[in-house]
């Protein structure tokens, strides 16, 4: 857990964003609120995620990484800058992707009758 | 729980018996003693190894030098080493590794003290000499100043009657260097006069690092020159198979570098339990690991693995290497060689391509992949920008095919034609099937929220006025409905813009109608999923039939359109009550 009570919009998002993180990654409570501190601290900071560690940069200077473990195989990273988080849905080797959050919504209502 | 193998070298002591010149250990070569044997510290750290499930495919003994010891504690040591590998023999080998004798880095002054043990466990000797000669006499000296050429020579010929492999390897500097003709000469001279197996000789190309001023580096376009040099003189010779294999054996992928990262498969043991990554890394704050004796073992194995990764960091990941055919083998070099240079790239690049081409390593066909591989692994900040084009399949043209096919159709799926500003900040709008990475921006109730369509996407319709901006709203929360009982995400609303409404609605870029909408979200807002990414997709009525359309005519793109294939941006709504964290 994230000890700060969010005192903005910007807290709020900021451990959202932390909170979302942790449905990727297995994260312990201690460096989930470093990364919390982490983005509070850095305007211009960046959180990385692989298959098996998180890394922090901030202007593209590696500042810390650790060891963390993914908790889905539907990805093979993720970033986090400014108020985004990007995801970078798995890839098989030799191309093609899988997974995303969004690959679920078919709208197969072709009726075009809307055109009034 | 999967078997983690490693290559461990294990320094037993930091003593040694010489005093050369250059030497990276400089004041270090002494044993600090301790309350530890040094065989006591190896059986103690293979056996923690062992109960953590990781087990050395090889232990090597490096030094300080390794023949300062005592006759029990070499003893002791080889012996173990030669259990080990006995024990281990099944195992090793069913999982595709050679198993050898015990193998000793010496620089042979000393060899005669061991010779019984060294018989007995047929152990494989590897000695450091400098070529030429000469240079070895002047810089490889006993801790009194005096010449140990003539020794190590005499010690040589104690293993002429012996099975065991032997051999030697030197390092290269431009001292070195500019006496070219009389290394070939030297090399010549130990191959006719020893029983060194000069075709398992190799070289090793120095560094800028703790030679107490006394080398120089060579430059890359030296490194080269001496490479072909050696060629000119051995290619074709008795020693055609150490030129052309296990003399530069070290700059191909046989070696460490040829991980993404070494951490995870190296390590260097100390007696008195610390663990570094290797002889470079050796008493270097960077490159060490733990001790064997104070930590886990699944924390020195984190350790090192996040050092490396560090280590990597610290210079940027370069174009030139992304691009480059050779990164599956390269794998931009040494760690600790590129951060003492302050380099992106390995000392010896121009060196290791051309070893690469003289040796028929295939260019890299799926080099795209390769490099996206390692930048995943080595620099997942840099990802995005290394996400490799989508192929299509044999039987079926990709949809970048069919869309490229289509005049009308490239519309729905450009990435020009919408973007978004979230108060001052741009966002460009991809096709959310076409997108290779998958955004999700944070947004609240104060953000003032654009949507920005070109104006000729909705102009360049039959009859423009009936034309509209057509926005359609998913809830990140899912639902089963429809003849297919398919679950997808909850449509929330669909809104559509007429283009009379647009053309006065102010715009503050020109070739782009805007439309607010901040109060649209808003009254939306309480619909929206709090936990999930919510879907906001952006196209015109008439791009939105004309998908429908080509679904109905093209069942090669109904297959690879099924989802929405519309501009898109993924998000969560953020609320002061919306979470009570």
């Amino acid at each position: 857990m994230i000890s700060d009570k969010p005192k903005s919009y910007n807290d709020i998002i900021r451990k959202k964003m932390c909170y979302d993180l942790t449905n990727y990654y297995s994260i312990s409570p201690e460096n989930l609120e470093m990364i919390y501190q982490f983005l509070t601290n850095n305007p211009n900071a960046r959180i990385s995620g692989n298959q098996n560690l998180i890394s922090l940069f901030s202007d593209q200077q590696l500042v810390q990484s650790f060891p963390a473990y993914k908790k889905t195989n539907t990805i093979d990273g993720l970033t986090i800058a400014g108020v985004s988080l990007t995801v970078i849905p798995r890839r098989s080797s030799g191309g093609g992707s899988s997974g995303g959050s969004s690959s679920n919504n078919n709208n197969n209502n072709n009726n075009n009758n809307n055109n009034n | 729980m999967n078997t983690k193998f490693i290559h461990l070298l294990f320094v037993p002591t930091m003593a040694c018996n010489m005093q050369c010149k250059y030497c990276y250990l400089e004041e270090n070569t002494k044993d600090l003693g301790g309350p530890k044997k040094p065989i006591d510290t190896l059986k103690y750290a293979v056996q923690k190894l062992k109960e953590n499930n990781v087990i050395p495919f090889n232990i090597s003994l490096h030094g300080g030098e390794v023949t300062t010891l005592n006759k029990q504690d070499f003893y002791d040591i080889i012996e173990f080493i030669d259990h080990y590998y006995q024990e281990n023999k099944t195992l090793l080998e069913e999982n595709n590794f050679k198993v050898g004798s015990p193998h000793i880095k010496t620089n042979l002054y000393d060899l005669e003290k061991h010779i019984d043990a060294i018989k007995k466990f047929n152990v494989s000797i590897s000695g450091s000499l400098d070529l030429p000669l000469s240079l070895h006499k002047q810089f490889r000296v006993t801790k009194g100043n005096q010449e140990t050429l003539s020794k190590i020579l005499e010690n040589i010929h104690l293993l002429d009657a012996l099975p065991n492999k032997r051999k030697v390897s030197a390092t290269i500097f431009k001292e070195h260097y500019d006496k070219i003709e009389e290394i070939i000469e030297d090399i010549r001279y130990l191959e006719k006069n020893t029983t060194l197996d000069m075709n398992d000789f190799n070289f090793m190309i120095g560094f800028d690092y703790a030679s107490n001023g006394l080398l120089t580096p060579l430059t890359e376009e030296e490194q080269v020159d001496f490479f072909h040099r050696m060629h000119e003189a051995f290619d074709g010779t008795s020693l055609d198979k150490g030129v052309n294999g296990a003399w530069f054996n070290e700059f191909g992928p046989e070696y460490c570098t040829n991980c993404d990262n070494c951490g995870e498969k190296f390590f260097l043991l100390e007696k008195n339990g610390d663990i570094y990554s290797c002889v470079r890394g050796q008493k270097h704050p960077d490159f060490y690991y733990g001790n064997i004796y104070q930590d886990s073992v699944s924390k020195i194995l984190e350790t090192a693995m996040t050092k490396i990764f560090t280590n990597h960091n610290k210079e940027p990941f370069l174009e030139e290497c992304a691009k480059c055919p050779y990164l599956y083998i390269c794998k931009t070099g040494c760690p600790f060689v590129k951060n003492l240079y302050h380099s992106s790239k390995s000392y010896t690049c121009k060196l290791q391509k051309e070893l690469y081409k003289k040796r028929n390593y295939e260019l890299d066909t799926n080099m795209e992949e390769t490099t996206y591989q390692y930048a995943l692994k080595m620099h997942p900040n840099l990802l995005s920008s290394f996400l490799p084009e989508e192929t299509g399949t044999s039987d079926m043209p990709s949809l970048k095919e069919i869309i490229d096919k289509d005049n009308k159709l490239h519309f729905i799926y450009d990435s020009n034609a919408f973007f978004l500003k979230v108060d001052d900040r741009k966002i460009p709008l991809e096709s959310q099937i076409l997108k290779k990475s998958y955004e999700c921006i944070y947004l609240t109730p104060h953000n003032k929220v654009t949507i920005y369509v070109q104006k000729k996407v909705l102009e360049e319709s039959e009859y423009p006025a009936n034309n509209a901006l057509y926005i359609i709203l998913l809830s990140g929360d899912l639902i089963t409905y429809g003849d297919e009982g398919r679950t997808k995400q909850k449509h929330i609303m669909s809104h559509q813009i007429y283009q009379s409404v647009l053309e006065n609605s102010p715009s503050d870029e020109e070739q782009f109608y805007a439309y607010d909408i901040t109060d649209l979200l808003k009254a939306y807002a309480k619909y929206l999923s709090k936990e999930k990414a919510n879907n906001l997709f952006f196209t015109t009525n008439d791009l939105r039939d004309y998908h429908y359309l080509k679904q109905k005519n093209n069942a090669y793109y109904h297959i690879q359109a099924i989802n929405l294939p519309f501009q898109n941006i993924e998000f969560h709504y953020v609320e002061e009550d919306s979470y009570d964290f």
